[in-house]
């Protein structure tokens, strides 16, 4: 049934989250100073920047883990400072560094957080989205870190959620698995879903996303189409050292390991 | 037909508790083999008396006076040399030493056999003093018997004694409501404070934070977990005491569940306090040590705390453990109802209480 959703109904029909004027400070630290940005309906948006520049801190914002101190930020036309419960039902979430349940199996687990949405979950396709139905009855603390991972993006799948807010998603997988997790994040952007991450590769917001904001300091320094940035950047006259070839090393390296996945 | 999340939360709890084997072998196992290996040891009974006599009389009527201080049987006597008693005396493995001097005994005179007046001197062991008292009590009564029948003096007052307490009352009648206390003291500790530290510093209870979970929910999840782990394990121990070791169980069955559940109550909610505090393992660890430890001793499970000097036992009145144990107690072995035992239950409430505040102020979700 997950699969099977279709959020693309309402695609580009506006703004499905609008951040206003968003301010958090952590003592001597203002960590989010004054954001401001919108996700259409079935974008891929990323916010990219330096460790601490506060994209972490305004995305949990948004998901409603934190309180602002001041500013706003709407979900599907929820405020989340009014009524963080409504926009958790609307959203997944896969966080930095997840935890599950001990002495639980994952597919127990994920029937388990689909039961606090009210919802009835079968295992079966979210363990095949993140290639670890094999895996279904092992514990979380078993898995392999890239596993780990995957398991936190089938997690954040449960509840069918119209936006996917996944921080660093790709953080520590090899390339095979970097490629799969592209593939997947293209899926549902195919299937209508609005997916907002973070991340600390900048190929990675390129090939994926249809926006970026870039934050340094708690503020955001700019946000454009990754094409426009780049057109910006070119026309300020900026030239590489050395030319680009056809080909990275990555491309070396899958061509020579292949593109299959190698843990399961 | 979705299940509510407290339910299926519940459900997958007690699955996690089921599959747990450290938590196993703590709740169930251990507090068992204490059980089992005080109630073999039969720890808590007052030692007999022992009682060194040295016969320096050697006749008849000493003779009779050793065999029927034998037949008591609070004492356990060894007749031997004096030096050889004093030196047992004085290495504790006597109680009282017992001295009959030579004129013990009827002298041969012109009139026939007849007693002068004769000292027996008891030496006893300064630091044993109930069994010293004991002992000598015994034998006080023993020599005024002897009077007597050799006063021919008429027995004007006579004591007789009645147990009027039907029941054989055993240590083990003493440690089951102790182990049983002592058990639902660490569950409730340690269980939460580990756990919930656990789930605190992997981030567990964050992800939980990202979706509409209500905290109220978990929290309820983990408590009624626990508390059915509580009565169960209630249920194994006194099981074990009674149909093991015939161990006394007067009250009312389900008033005795009550007081465990209250006592889970208490020492969860304690738990909270120390899981909210604490933010790695190595820091609950010792934190629910320094809270568990002293009431194990200090609380009467394994030894009464009559023993306790006086300002300690005030002190130990009003421990949460206390309350529990004397709680149960009461009921196991006096057959008390709750309304007899209303100050040791207020005891709990209050105890709950406090523990709830301090617990919902210091409770963190990271």
């Amino acid at each position: 049934m997950h699969i099977a959703s279709n959020h693309k109904a309402d695609r580009e029909s506006g703004p499905i989250i609008v951040v206003d004027n968003l301010r958090k400070r952590y003592g001597d630290v203002q960590a989010v100073d004054g954001v401001s940005f919108q996700v259409h309906k079935g974008e891929v948006f990323a916010l990219l920047g330096p460790n601490g520049s506060g994209k972490t801190t305004t995305v949990e914002i948004i998901e409603g883990m934190r309180t602002a101190d001041s500013g706003q930020a709407k979900v599907g036309g929820i405020d989340v400072g009014k009524d963080p419960k409504a926009v958790k039902h609307l959203i997944g979430v896969q966080l930095q560094s997840s935890a599950f349940f001990e002495h639980l199996q994952l597919q127990e687990i994920l029937k388990m957080l689909g039961s606090i949405y009210r919802m009835k979950v079968n295992p079966e396709p979210l363990l095949n989205t993140v290639d670890l139905w094999e895996r279904r009855s092992a514990s979380f603390r078993t898995l392999s870190g890239g596993q780990k991972q995957r398991f936190a993006i089938a997690a954040a799948l449960v509840n069918d959620p119209a936006v996917i807010f996944l921080d660093e998603p790709t953080t520590g997988l090899d390339p095979q698995a970097r490629h799969l997790m592209w593939e997947t994040i293209s899926g549902w952007k195919e299937e209508g879903r609005t997916i907002v991450l973070t991340t600390h590769y900048m190929e990675e917001a390129e090939e994926l996303c249809d926006r970026v904001a870039v934050m340094d300091a708690g503020k955001i320094i700019t946000l454009d189409t990754p094409d426009t940035l780049i057109e910006e950047l070119i026309g300020r006259g900026f030239h590489r050292d050395h030319e680009v070839r056809a080909a990275t090393l990555e491309d070396v390296f899958l061509d020579l390991t292949g593109r299959s996945l190698r843990e399961f | 037909m979705v299940t509510r999340p407290a339910i299926y939360l519940t459900w997958m709890s007690i699955r996690m508790w089921a599959r747990d084997r450290a938590a196993l072998f703590w709740t169930f196992f251990l507090p068992l083999v204490i059980m089992v290996i005080f109630g073999l040891l039969n720890f808590g009974e007052l030692g007999k008396v022992d009682l060194g006599i040295v016969d320096l009389a050697q006749n008849e009527a000493s003779a009779r006076f050793i065999e029927e201080a034998s037949d008591v049987e609070a004492l356990r006597v060894v007749i031997g040399a004096e030096q050889d008693e004093l030196a047992a005396l004085a290495d504790g493995q006597r109680d009282v030493i017992l001295i009959l001097p030579q004129n013990f005994g009827p002298a041969v005179t012109a009139q026939g056999a007849v007693w002068e007046p004769v000292t027996v001197r008891a030496l006893y062991h300064a630091g044993r003093q109930a069994e010293s008292e004991v002992g000598l009590g015994i034998l006080q009564s023993g020599i005024d018997d002897l009077n007597f029948a050799l006063s021919d003096a008429k027995r004007l007052v006579t004591l007789e004694g009645e147990a009027v307490a039907a029941r054989d009352l055993g240590y083990i009648d003493f440690l089951m409501p102790g182990v049983i206390g002592m058990a639902i003291m660490q569950l409730g500790l340690f269980s939460v404070a580990f756990s919930f530290v656990t789930m605190k510093r992997e981030g567990v209870l964050r992800r939980l934070l990202a979706t509409p979970l209500n905290p109220a929910t978990l929290l309820t999840a983990q408590v009624i977990t626990r508390l059915i782990v509580v009565i169960l394990q209630t249920l194994i121990l006194a099981g074990v005491a009674v149909f093991v070791f015939g161990a006394e169980f007067a009250g009312n069955f389900f008033a005795v569940l009550l007081a465990a559940g209250l006592g889970g109550a208490v020492f969860l909610a304690l738990g909270f306090a120390v899981s909210g505090w604490a933010r790695t393992e190595q820091q609950a660890a010792p934190l629910a040590n320094i809270v568990s430890l002293p009431m194990m001793f200090l609380s009467g499970v394994f030894f009464s705390r009559d023993v306790l000097p006086g300002i300690l036992q005030t002190v130990t009145d009003y421990l949460p453990l206390t309350f529990l144990v004397e709680a149960i107690r009461g009921m196991t072995v006096q057959g008390d109802s709750i309304v007899a035992q209303w100050p040791n239950f207020l005891g709990m409430a209050v105890w709950f209480v406090i523990a709830f505040v301090i617990a919902n102020r210091t409770f963190r979700w990271e």
